[in-house]
């Protein structure tokens, strides 16, 4: 192991992105977006580099060359696993206000240090997604969530992030469960009938939504008119793939037990907060302009066309306190097109299949360390 | 929220009468110890080998046929021959009595040679197999459950126990209070783990910790060999490698060459195409699961320091080889999958000095076996072998005599005429 003489350098400041990256999430013209985001990225490769010695040794070690990439293939690229492992910084470790952690279907979290440019940075991004949702008033907010979920002390995990994140987007938030997990199904329709006529915002985890709007629903008989609303969801559809409940059952669920039909998906990583991958009216997830998505062979990891089912690498012009602007993820997706909606909306969009499946590395031992 | 209840113990092979794992411990407990190395042992063994070696099957299964190998009659004979030379009128051999294994799980086949081993030294047995057995494990279960069927090894059945079950540590505290030797295979956490759960006063432990290993070629030898040394010598590296995806512990995980700079660079440019060449030929490959996680392994190593430069592009590549970064070569935390850390060295004495603490197989090329242990003298290496040879079967294994611990030895002193 390397002794490293100093803690990570403070690199020269990196440009701010101008005000024009910020306006149109999913209006911009790639030909606008992409060139400015490939100029982003390899700034912020170039930041990286130099105030994060680990990622040094690792573009060396994989002979990423110095220079700027011309492409977006070019870029250089890190497994997103590796921040389980290993923690990566490119600040000082006084300059970090929390450290984020995934919730790791795996039993191992992802851990990512934020400074306070990278937080505003993920708000600011976050909330100029979230318009073409919400509008820009506030909606009343139903968390499908307890609110001790957001009060818990510690590393923030990724379901804390991102009801924090999301619960500035709305007004007068209801969290729909107690500290046990119970819904609070009258406090709900007292909400409706309080905000009668105004459209609401669902949040919570796609699991959890499930089984409160959908299960607990059915369980309990409740036949509640939400609309209108809109849910937004996201976290993975493994919990669920495991009940055998796919998209279709999913809104389907919703529509039945309460009315909800403006249902839409969210992907992204804990390591990417921010430039999410939002569903469109069209049903395919759209990366904003402050991102993109491509789509590698999992064996030969080459850059594979549209249509053509591979590994999913994320690259995002906000993440400055850590090295994570462009991860390679364990998750298999396809482009579906490029710029080429139905919806509307400007960009590369694509489905995500799931996670590939976990690698059986079989160690010597059989046995786990005690939980 | 209480703890949801132990997994089912499965009896994979058992006494007959047994239906629980209660039964079948008391069954073999009952049977009393033959001897060393006499039949109906010695005839069940050679009678499973010549099941493996000549079921078309087990072609899938490479190490299964090489575990049948290691347990032919001109083998056992020799291990008796072995047994045999350390006893004589005033020293007899005899068995330990029960003997309860603890399976890895990172290589199939072990469980097999831990139990038949034993059997062959006299003893009953209960192996505690992993759950995570591939192909190898469940083809040497079914041949060998088809042969104990057969009325005529009756009396092997009897003394045979071999289960799985999940974290239960009733039934390993009750299988450990049973036995007179616990052999736990499987690495520091097992042995750690097992070493928390009680044996009687009377009963040993034969433990297997965390071990790496290493390949160790002399630059010389390899730019004076001709093509089909070469191409000999790079086969026997890629089986090494690849087999059990490079996880068991003689499994070689660092290529430490020996001779100067320039030789070395020679021999690296004239052996790296043909090994490359060999396992191209064996279709070997990373699914992508297993590409992802020794990718994210890779960058780790980067990020560490402990490797320099991937000399192989990430993706496509079967074999990841990587330049060590200098002084030792660490290999903990190393995924096996196919990654080779790359190292050189002057001379043999300076090459043991890159060798990290818990090496235990040197598998050779090009360097004599006398000059490789002078050179190791203070290095804790249990082993030195051919290059193709690292994951042989061998009765001395991580310093330990398995013959001679699986027995135990009755002195007789002669008495005076009554």
């Amino acid at each position: 192991m390397i002794d490293d003489p100093a803690p990570p350098l403070d690199a020269p400041p990196l440009e701010a992105l101008p005000d024009t990256a910020w306006r149109t999430p999913f209006d911009t013209p790639p030909d606008e977006a992409r060139p400015r985001l490939l100029t982003r990225l390899n700034a912020l490769t170039r930041h990286h580099r130099t105030a994060c010695p680990e990622y040094a040794r690792i573009l060396d070690a994989f002979g990423w060359a110095d220079g700027p990439a011309d492409a977006l293939e070019a870029l250089p690229w890190l497994p997103a696993a590796l921040f389980k492992r290993r923690e990566l910084a490119s600040v000082p470790a006084e300059r970090i206000l929390t450290w984020l952690s995934s919730s790791g279907t795996d039993g191992v979290p992802s851990r990512v240090p934020l400074d306070r440019a990278t937080a505003q940075l993920q708000a600011r991004a976050l909330a100029a997604l979230m318009r073409p949702l919400v509008g820009r008033g506030r909606l009343p907010l139903v968390v499908v969530d307890a609110a001790g979920t957001l009060r818990r002390g510690g590393p923030m995990s990724a379901r804390a992030a991102a009801v924090a994140g999301f619960a500035t987007m709305g007004r007068e938030p209801l969290f729909l469960l107690d500290g046990e997990g119970r819904v609070d199904w009258a406090a709900l329709a007292a909400y409706r009938a309080r905000h009668a006529g105004e459209r609401l915002f669902i949040f919570g985890f796609t699991a959890l939504v499930w089984e409160t709007l959908v299960e607990d629903a059915r369980r309990n008989g409740v036949a509640l008119d939400l609309s209108p609303a809109v849910v937004l969801h996201g976290g993975g559809w493994k919990r669920l793939a495991d009940h055998a409940v796919d998209a279709a059952a999913f809104r389907g669920g919703l529509a039945e037990t309460l009315n909800l039909t403006d249902v839409r998906n969210y992907y992204g990583l804990i390591e990417q907060v921010g430039t999410i991958l939002l569903e469109c009216p069209a049903g395919r997830l759209h990366a904003p302009a402050l991102a993109d998505v491509l789509v590698r062979d999992p064996v030969t990891l080459a850059p594979l066309p549209a249509g053509r089912p591979g590994l999913l690498q994320l690259v995002s012009a906000l993440p400055v306190s850590y090295p994570g602007h462009s991860l390679l993820t364990g998750d298999m997706g396809t482009v579906v097109g490029d710029d080429d909606c139905p919806c509307g909306w400007r960009g590369r969009h694509i489905v995500v299949h799931g996670r590939l499946p976990r690698a059986e590395i079989r160690g010597c031992s059989d046995v786990r360390p005690a939980a | 929220m209480s703890a949801p209840p132990p997994d089912p113990v499965e009896l994979r092979l058992a006494p007959v009468v047994a239906r629980t794992w209660p039964d079948a411990l008391a069954g073999v407990r009952a049977t009393l110890p033959m001897a060393p190395f006499v039949e109906p042992a010695v005839g069940f063994v050679a009678a499973l080998a010549h099941a493996l070696l000549s079921d078309r099957a087990m072609r899938r299964v490479p190490e299964v046929i090489a575990l049948a190998h290691a347990l032919r009659p001109a083998e056992v004979r020799r291990m008796a021959g072995d047994l045999a030379a350390r006893t004589g009128c005033d020293r007899l051999r005899r068995a330990r009595g029960l003997v309860f294994h603890v399976a890895p799980a990172n290589v199939d086949t072990l469980f097999a040679w831990s139990w038949l081993l034993s059997l062959l030294c006299g003893n009953a047995n209960v192996v505690r197999l992993s759950r995570r057995g591939g192909p190898a494990q469940a083809a040497l279960l079914e041949v060998a459950g088809r042969l104990l069927a057969e009325p005529g090894w009756a009396d092997i059945r009897a003394r045979t126990l071999i289960l799985a079950y999940g974290r239960d540590e009733a039934v390993t505290a009750a299988l450990s209070a049973a036995c007179d030797l616990r052999v736990v295979w499987g690495g520091d956490a097992s042995v750690e783990a097992l070493r928390r759960v009680p044996l009687p006063a009377g009963a040993q432990e034969l433990s297997f910790p965390d071990r790496v290993s290493a390949a160790v070629i002399g630059a010389a030898a390899v730019n004076a060999a001709d093509g089909d040394t070469l191409a000999r010598v790079a086969e026997g590296l890629v089986n090494d490698v690849v087999w059990f995806d490079q996880n068991a512990c003689s499994s070689p995980r660092a290529v430490l060459w020996v001779g100067a700079p320039a030789e070395t660079e020679e021999a690296r440019a004239r052996f790296w195409p043909v090994f490359d060449g060999r396992l191209a030929e064996t279709g070997w490959s990373l699914d992508g699961a297993r590409t992802l996680a020794r990718l994210a392994a890779a960058a780790e190593l980067a990020a560490d320091g402990r490797v320099r430069r991937w000399t192989t592009a990430p993706g496509g590549c079967a074999v990841l080889r990587g330049e060590a970064a200098g002084g030792e070569v660490s290999l903990s935390g190393h995924p096996g999958l196919g990654l080779l850390l790359e190292g050189s060295a002057a001379s043999l004495d300076a090459a043991a000095t890159r060798l990290p603490a818990n090496v235990q197989t040197l598998a050779c090329f090009g360097v004599s076996a006398e000059a490789v242990t002078a050179a190791l003298a203070a290095a804790r290496v249990d082993r030195v072998v051919p290059l193709g040879r690292a994951l042989a079967f061998s009765t001395d294994w991580d310093g330990q005599d398995l013959l001679e611990r699986l027995t135990r030895v009755v002195r007789l002193e002669a008495l005076p005429r009554p």
